[in-house]
């Protein structure tokens, strides 16, 4: 595993391009192109003010910068440095701005979520979509970027209008069975939308492209419902996190519950690989190490290196006590991931915020627990192959996979302390990214590493 | 004494027993207890008696005395202490016959009374502390009676008390489920006045929304615009196309095909992957019915003969299905008609699976119970006898098999001590042989023995004779001579006497040693003559001698032995021989018994000869 060196970064933005060549970041008001390989600046762009937000187009070819201060978003160009186009919202505001998946049209969201406004590279008409709804995840794009759907709020009733990405014609417009509506996401194949109500009412939906229910699901009344929701990448399953601490799969024939995954403090099952991080000693001799993180050994800098120890069966782990009286309690399960290959499902409870759970979808039950020093931040699934990796916003990055996991130290002077990070799309590479910098480590130049790693094959 | 008996608590229950038999024992012998009042009374009675004996009787009154004592022991059952009177008027005498039969059986009845009340007494100990027994066994169980009762208390107000808590919980449980509806119903209030609420609230945030959006779009914003240096062509090469007022329908139209066409696509892809999925499964059950009939074909003829009906036609059901789906091939038609007559066909071969298994449990567990009842039972017994007897087989050969390697070690770590010991062995056979040989010599040796002493006996008795002849040649000669000279007559005959004298003494000083004399002595006697007598008498000294011949040959036979030691066992034959020659005259004379002593003895010699021998190398 390498690391490049660490360079400069506001706002946690950086991002890949799409097709993986370019790397995006922003430092203050400047945007950077860099090659992804040679990590050479390729472009400089300077906008007008502090860049909040950035966007890559999905051909690659251009890049939005959003300045929500001033509402106001810039769009670059990779092909022409020339070109540029800025984009004023004036006192309407901004609060969001995105790309269509087409590439040419940008939709940016006024503030109040008065209306959406969808801007066109191509044209000069602008045109307008009213009553958009504030929610958490209000607009979501099918995966061939043929569809938008969009949750509105008219006349205290939430409704979902699908949208024709290529020409912006409505295609369908229906008002859906919710209190008041938190999110809305489209299975990978494009053709189920589910919704989900507030977490106050656990309520999942499940629509058709062309707009009939085709199941609802509660599993509870009375009490905290649904925190998040995930598809696998098959669209065969949706995992549907909430505030019970559980997971609950449901299928796509019948949409029924398959099973349901609890996060208990204590881990029973002795089939189950608890591995818990542990200080490490830097004066221990390699050999000793369960998993050797050999960049991490041959670094010298840091004494607070981490290994992993493998827990035996009754594995009680670091819990949370919520604060009750509070809004947003610290509990319920807060963030779901499938991998590529739909064989794990990562997943966090928020009342154990060290863990990581790692389940096994084909034998449906809990596969590995992960337990960190410190709350676990994000965690991200390789794109290519089952290997998750994890940062806790301290200065490693952790990396789990079928063979077993390792803990890496980010070397560099100071401390870099990896509050996010983001695959490069093949699989070989990841951005760290820390407060006021970010570096690219790679995976696949190691070869060690690379075989230290089970293939997707291995598992199954 | 019966009194307390009956008192005591008669609820107790060994001791009771007890004490049972000791009152009836009391009871069965009333003599005893007649007695034992008897004795109770007459021992203070006797008492007074002998205190106020010399009053009693005095010299005055014994007369009146002794007929009191008599009208006493009469009313006692004793007979009259008098004669029997033959008149009235005649006095009547004191029978002391009577009197003295009357103390014997008074004496007599004493010591009876005297070992009764003993008796008693030891009973009485024996009550008395069976009694404290019996008390004290009812003072610790009425402790414990008290002490259950008490706990009993304690228990009945502890359940008393759980009780109380228990309807206290219930109590409480409704209270709770009361309050939780109270609660639902509360949230549910507020549920709905929330929502009220929000949907008033929000209203009014969509009419200032409203307000405001009229209000910033209306102000035709000239801020809200967007500059570019040039349109930039759509991704697909296209050209931009951007819905206007005549063209929606048919856009609309066409965006609507479009999305069914990619619910279709779903749909489609969706059903193959299900029809897909449905002939696998088809697949596999075919497999399995194929199977089920095959594997129940061979049973077929069983429900039939049992005349089983159901299971029968079913099971023709079954062969019919079974031709028909070999016949053709549904598998491939439409399900509707195929599912059915699978699905029957399935669960029809389900049942008589599921009926066969189950008769098949049946019979296990009966053939189960049958063999706990009889004959199975043998069976096991003597399959457990047999199991324990292979069982102590093979114990036993594992020891054997232990002791073996045992050995076998000891035989490779001392090997030389084994070897030894076998040498040692092989020694002893050799001995024996040798022994053998020395014994078959030594017989040998003694059937010479014994000719040449029947030779030498017959020398003696030829040599009897002669003398015998000399004696009486010797015998006439003396008396030509006796009576030429009549007057040594006197002489003679003072020898014999003497001769007689010495002979006893001779006979009882040495029977065993002298044995010559005495063997001699009835010779001599029958020869009765006065001439052997005489001869006899100059033989007198040397009747010591003989004993220290006799000396001499033990002495010789010692000697003998010591050169036996020195001598090797092959060539026993030159020492005997001369011991032979030495010890002539004795073995001729001494009684044969002695002599196989002494060969018993050689031939130990030579045994503990050989012994040594045996160290020496």
């Amino acid at each position: 595993m390498n690391f490049s060196e660490v360079f400069k970064l506001s706002s946690l933005l950086c991002k890949f391009s799409p097709d993986g060549k370019y790397l995006a970041s922003c430092v203050q008001y400047r945007l950077v192109i860099r090659d992804v390989n040679t990590l050479q600046i390729l472009q400089l762009y300077t906008c007008l003010d502090q860049i909040q937000h950035i966007e890559w187009s999905a051909d690659s070819l251009f890049i939005l910068c959003a300045m929500y201060k001033r509402g106001l978003v810039q769009v670059w160009s990779l092909e022409q440095p020339e070109w540029h186009c800025r984009i004023d919202e004036g006192s309407a505001g901004l609060v969001a701005s995105c790309w269509s998946p087409d590439g040419r049209h940008i939709l940016n969201t006024t503030e109040f979520h008065l209306r959406i406004t969808v801007w066109s590279l191509c044209t000069k008409s602008v045109s307008y979509i009213k009553y958009p709804k504030a929610c958490q995840q209000g607009i979501a794009f099918t995966r061939d970027g043929r569809y938008m759907a969009l949750a509105e709020r008219r006349d205290c009733k939430d409704h979902v209008s699908i949208f024709v990405c290529s020409d912006w014609q409505l295609l369908r417009h229906f008002d859906t069975e919710t209190q008041d509506l938190a999110g809305i996401e489209w299975a990978p194949n494009g053709c189920v939308l589910a919704v989900w109500d507030t977490c106050l009412e656990y309520k999942v939906l499940l629509y058709s492209l062309d707009g009939r229910l085709l199941s609802a699901y509660c599993a509870y009344e009375w009490s905290l419902g649904v925190k998040s929701v995930a598809w696998s990448p098959s669209s065969q399953f949706l995992a549907v996190g909430s505030y019970d601490g559980k997971v609950r799969i449901l299928n796509h024939v019948t949409w029924k519950m398959i099973t349901e995954f609890g996060h208990p403090a204590t881990v029973n099952n002795p089939k189950t690989v608890v591995y818990k991080e542990a200080e490490k000693n830097p004066q221990l001799a390699l050999g000793r190490l369960a998993f050797p993180a050999p960049r991490a050994a041959a670094s010298p800098a840091s004494n607070t290196e981490s290994k992993y120890e493998i827990a035996s069966a009754p594995v009680s782990l670091q819990t949370l006590k919520p604060i009750a009286d509070r809004a947003n309690p610290k509990i319920g399960v807060g963030a779901l991931a499938f991998s590529p290959d739909n064989y794990f499902l990562a997943t966090r409870s928020d009342s154990v915020p060290n863990a990581v759970w790692i389940w096994d979808i084909q034998k449906l039950r809990l596969f590995v627990v992960l337990e960190q020093l410190s709350p676990v931040r994000s965690f991200q699934w390789d794109p290519q192959q089952p290997r998750l990796a994890i940062c806790t916003g301290g200065s490693k990055v952790y990396l789990w996979s079928p063979a077993g996991c390792l803990s890496v130290q980010v070397p560099g002077e100071g401390d870099f302390q990896v509050l996010s990070l983001c695959w490069h799309f093949s699989g070989d590479s990841m951005a760290l990214l820390s407060k006021d910098h970010f570096c690219l480590c790679f995976l696949e130049t190691e070869e060690r590493v690379g075989t230290a790693f089970g293939r997707p094959g291995d598992h199954t | 004494m019966g009194e307390w008996m009956t008192v005591t608590d008669p609820d107790l229950s060994s001791e009771s027993k007890n004490i049972c038999q000791y009152t009836s024992e009391t009871k069965m012998s009333p003599s005893s207890l007649y007695s034992q009042q008897v004795l109770c009374s007459s021992i203070p009675l006797s008492k007074n008696v002998h205190s106020f004996f010399s009053a009693f009787c005095t010299e005055e009154n014994i007369e009146q005395s002794i007929s009191y004592l008599d009208q006493e022991l009469t009313t006692f059952g004793f007979p009259s202490l008098y004669e029997e009177s033959k008149g009235k008027d005649t006095k009547r005498e004191l029978n002391i016959v009577a009197v003295l039969n009357c103390m014997n059986e008074l004496l007599v009845l004493q010591r009876k009374n005297l070992l009764a009340q003993e008796n008693v007494e030891t009973q009485n100990l024996k009550l008395g502390s069976d009694m404290d027994h019996l008390q004290n066994c009812y003072a610790k169980l009425k402790e414990q009676l008290e002490t259950s009762r008490r706990e009993m208390i304690g228990l009945q107000e502890r359940d008393r008390q759980l009780q109380c808590k228990n309807r206290n919980l219930h109590q409480l449980l409704k209270n709770e489920k009361d309050e939780v509806q109270k609660l639902q119903n509360i949230i549910a209030s507020r549920a709905t006045q929330y929502n009220h609420d929000m949907k008033r609230k929000e209203r009014e945030y969509n009419k200032l929304k409203e307000r405001l959006h009229q209000l910033v779009m209306n102000k035709k914003d000239k801020k809200i615009a967007m500059e570019v240096l040039n349109y930039v062509g759509r991704a697909d090469g296209k050209r931009g196309s951007w819905r206007t007022g005549k063209t929606e329908a048919s856009f609309f139209l066409r965006n609507e095909d479009e999305m069914y066409k990619i619910l279709l696509n779903d749909y489609e892809y969706r059903q193959k992957q299900i029809l897909m999925e449905n002939a696998e499964l088809k697949k596999v059950l075919q497999q399995m019915k194929k199977e089920m009939i095959s594997l129940l074909s061979p049973q077929k003829q069983k429900p039939r003969e049992r005349a089983d009906d159901s299971t029968g036609t079913v099971l023709s059901d079954a062969e019919e299905d079974a031709g028909e789906l070999s016949r053709e091939s549904l598998w491939d038609l439409s399900c509707e008609t195929v599912r059915e007559q699978l699905t029957n066909s399935i669960r029809k071969q389900w049942r008589i699976l599921k009926s066969h298994v189950e008769k098949l449990d049946n019979q296990v567990s009966k053939v189960h119970l049958e063999g706990f009842n009889d004959e199975d039972v043998i069976s096991r017994q003597d399959h457990e006898q047999e199991t324990e007897k292979l069982e102590l087989e093979i114990q036993q050969c594992k020891e054997m098999i232990k002791t073996q390697q045992q050995l076998l070690q000891q035989l490779a770590t001392a090997c030389d001590d084994d070897t030894t010991s076998l040498l040692r062995d092989c020694y002893l056979l050799e001995e024996k042989e040798r022994l053998k040989e020395e014994w078959s010599l030594f017989k040998e040796q003694k059937k010479n023995f014994e000719k040449e002493r029947r030779s030498f006996t017959d020398a003696a008795i030829r040599l009897g004779l002669e003398r015998k002849a000399f004696e009486e040649e010797r015998a006439s000669w003396l008396k030509q001579q006796f009576l030429n000279m009549t007057t040594f007559d006197h002489q003679n005959s003072e020898n014999m006497k003497l001769f007689s004298a010495f002979s006893g003494s001779s006979d009882r000083d040495s029977l065993t040693v002298h044995s010559r004399p005495r063997q001699k002595k009835p010779h001599g006697v029958s020869n009765g003559s006065p001439v052997c007598t005489s001869k006899l008498t100059k033989s007198l000294p040397a009747s010591p001698s003989t004993s220290d011949f006799c000396q001499t040959r033990s002495c010789a036979s010692e000697h003998s032995s010591i050169n036996v030691l020195n001598i090797t066992p092959e060539e026993p034959k030159p020492n005997p021989v001369g011991r032979e020659g030495t010890n002539q005259k004795w073995s001729m004379a001494s009684r044969p018994g002695s002599q196989e002593g002494c060969y018993s003895g050689c031939s130990s010699t030579y045994r503990n000869s050989h012994v040594e021998k045996d160290d020496l190398p």
